[in-house]
């Protein structure tokens, strides 16, 4: 960074400048997602540590866990937990080559945020207890 | 990680692995969302429970060290910050995972 400043090259534009567009915004969420559920993996690690310790402590994970907050915060990690599954598919496609054409990849990009909704809601509604 | 052939191969391996593992995690959470103390205790209890619960916390910690190494390495302009934090990563990836085995083990034993 410091060594592009001094010379004398053009630097790259800055990514305000771009249009968002369907493959930008889904390989940022991509890495936000993947970030946040790490975030998400240290709160399980939690978890299993409360249910460790034994069920005087496993009140606090059902303190958590029964909260507005904490249930926000949950299903948050259920979205980004569909979304970075799904999306990750595509890239394990992409690493082999398949779907890599511009046309296949807004398709696939497209049926990622509509399948990535509709799991969501499914698995929302189940535990508001509006389905099964 | 020193190889970078290496890295994106283990962080591919590591995503497949994990797919099936979260796919069989998050139907049998769903399943046991209604369930107390005990008998999540119980459910742990089994073999096939506890063992792929432990290859899930080896794997996600080692997904999500290789995936923050990424993060870090595009987005922490600073070297030598950045290698620190690269390190602080792996060897705290390391000693959750070790607790997590350790804590998965209090529960069976």
């Amino acid at each position: 960074m410091v060594k592009n400043k001094n010379s004398k090259n053009p630097i790259s534009p800055h990514l305000q400048i771009y249009k968002p567009q369907i493959t930008s915004i889904l390989s940022i969420s991509h890495r936000i997602s993947g970030v946040f559920l790490s975030l998400g993996l240290i709160c399980m690690f939690g978890f299993v540590t409360l249910l460790s310790l034994g069920e005087n402590y496993y009140i606090i994970w059902l303190w958590f866990s029964n909260s507005i907050l904490g249930e926000i915060i949950l299903m948050g990690w259920v979205v980004a937990l569909i979304f970075h599954m799904l999306n990750g598919v595509r890239h394990l496609f992409w690493d082999y080559g398949i779907g890599l054409s511009l046309n296949v990849v807004k398709l696939t990009g497209i049926l990622v945020c509509f399948l990535t909704i509709f799991l969501s809601f499914l698995v929302g509604f189940y535990f508001l207890g509006l389905i099964l | 990680m020193k190889s970078v052939v290496g890295h994106w191969k283990y962080q591919r391996y590591s995503a497949i692995l994990l797919f099936f593992i979260s796919l069989w995690l998050s139907i049998s959470i769903i399943c046991l969302s209604n369930y107390g103390y005990n008998q999540i205790i119980s459910w742990i209890r089994s073999p096939s429970s506890y063992l792929l619960l432990i290859v899930f916390f080896a794997t996600s910690f080692f997904h999500v060290r290789l995936g923050l190494q990424v993060v870090l390495e595009d987005y922490v302009s600073n070297e030598l910050l950045r290698n620190n934090l690269i390190l602080v990563v792996k060897y705290l990836s390391w000693l959750l995972t070790a607790l997590a085995v350790l804590f998965v083990l209090m529960i069976v034993y």
